[in-house]
């Protein structure tokens, strides 16, 4: 990544947390946030990830195999999955003996309509204006 | 794009003074925002305190690089490849708070890069 977009992103998330102090109650008190680039998340929250946080959020595992079992994984891949989703935050880990617990941090994801662009970004349909009463009796202005 | 996930309070609770944000810039780079509102009855929740602090993904861990943070009523930046102690940045007392974010915003777009190799150059003198 470039010095550039690294700044940008700085931006965009001084500016989401500017969002936050003009309308507190808008947002949630808690969340992760990513802000990168589309292929960026999709490399990071794949198909086998967003699998393995949907099962941790239905039961609780007594250790990373039967987690693998579960889901039919080899536990080697699934143990990097679920590191992987460590280091985002998404999962928490405690000990039990040897084994290793994996818990979601996470109840959702969600994907605001926030691109980091500044505000005021919506653009105005293009379709031509109609006034009210043209549309109450049917007829298009020119 | 931005996306974020819901970690505690699904929205439309009432909300509560403090709000907490891990922000991830990339896999190596993280902000973490801590904000604290006055609520007074009948007015606007008004940010009154916040901590903002850019971290690393550095040798496998992440590590703590720099802090801006007036929870302690004044503002202050901890580097933290010099030592944990807060450096008061008095000469931005006065600002309200907005503008302050907005200073801390300038000095880390600014300097990041700097702060971050010298966090690196830090590690590997241990």
């Amino acid at each position: 990544m470039t010095e550039s977009e690294m700044r940008r992103r700085i931006d965009t998330a001084f500016e989401f947390l500017g969002r936050v102090a003009d309308h507190p109650d808008r947002f949630p008190d808690q969340a992760v946030l990513f802000l990168m680039d589309p292929s960026e998340i999709a490399s990071a929250l794949t198909k086998e990830r967003l699998r393995i946080l949907r099962e941790l959020e239905a039961r609780a595992y007594p250790s990373l195999t039967a987690l693998a079992q579960s889901l039919g994984r080899d536990v080697s891949r699934l143990r990097k999955d679920v590191m992987a989703l460590e280091r985002l935050g998404l999962v928490a880990f405690s000990r039990s003996g040897n084994r290793l617990l994996a818990r979601p941090t996470a109840t959702g994801i969600y994907i605001p309509l926030f691109t980091g662009k500044g505000r005021g970004t919506r653009r105005i349909a293009t379709r031509p204006a109609r006034t009210r009463a043209a549309h109450r009796d049917g007829s298009s202005t020119p | 794009m931005l996306m974020y996930v819901d970690i505690i309070c699904p929205f439309g609770h009432e909300m509560s003074k403090r709000k907490a944000y891990k922000i991830f810039l990339s896999l190596e780079d993280r902000i973490d925002a801590d904000l604290e509102f006055d609520k007074d009855p009948g007015r606007r929740p008004r940010l009154a305190r916040f901590a903002i602090t850019y971290s690393a993904r550095i040798e496998g861990r992440w590590r703590e690089v720099v802090r801006y943070d007036n929870f302690h009523g004044y503002l202050h930046r901890q580097k933290f490849w010099r030592t944990r102690e807060p450096v008061p940045l008095s000469a931005l007392e006065r600002l309200p708070t907005p503008d302050l974010l907005d200073a801390c915003r300038q000095d880390l777009a600014r300097h990041w890069p700097r702060y971050r190799s010298l966090m690196e150059s830090m590690l590997k003198e241990e």
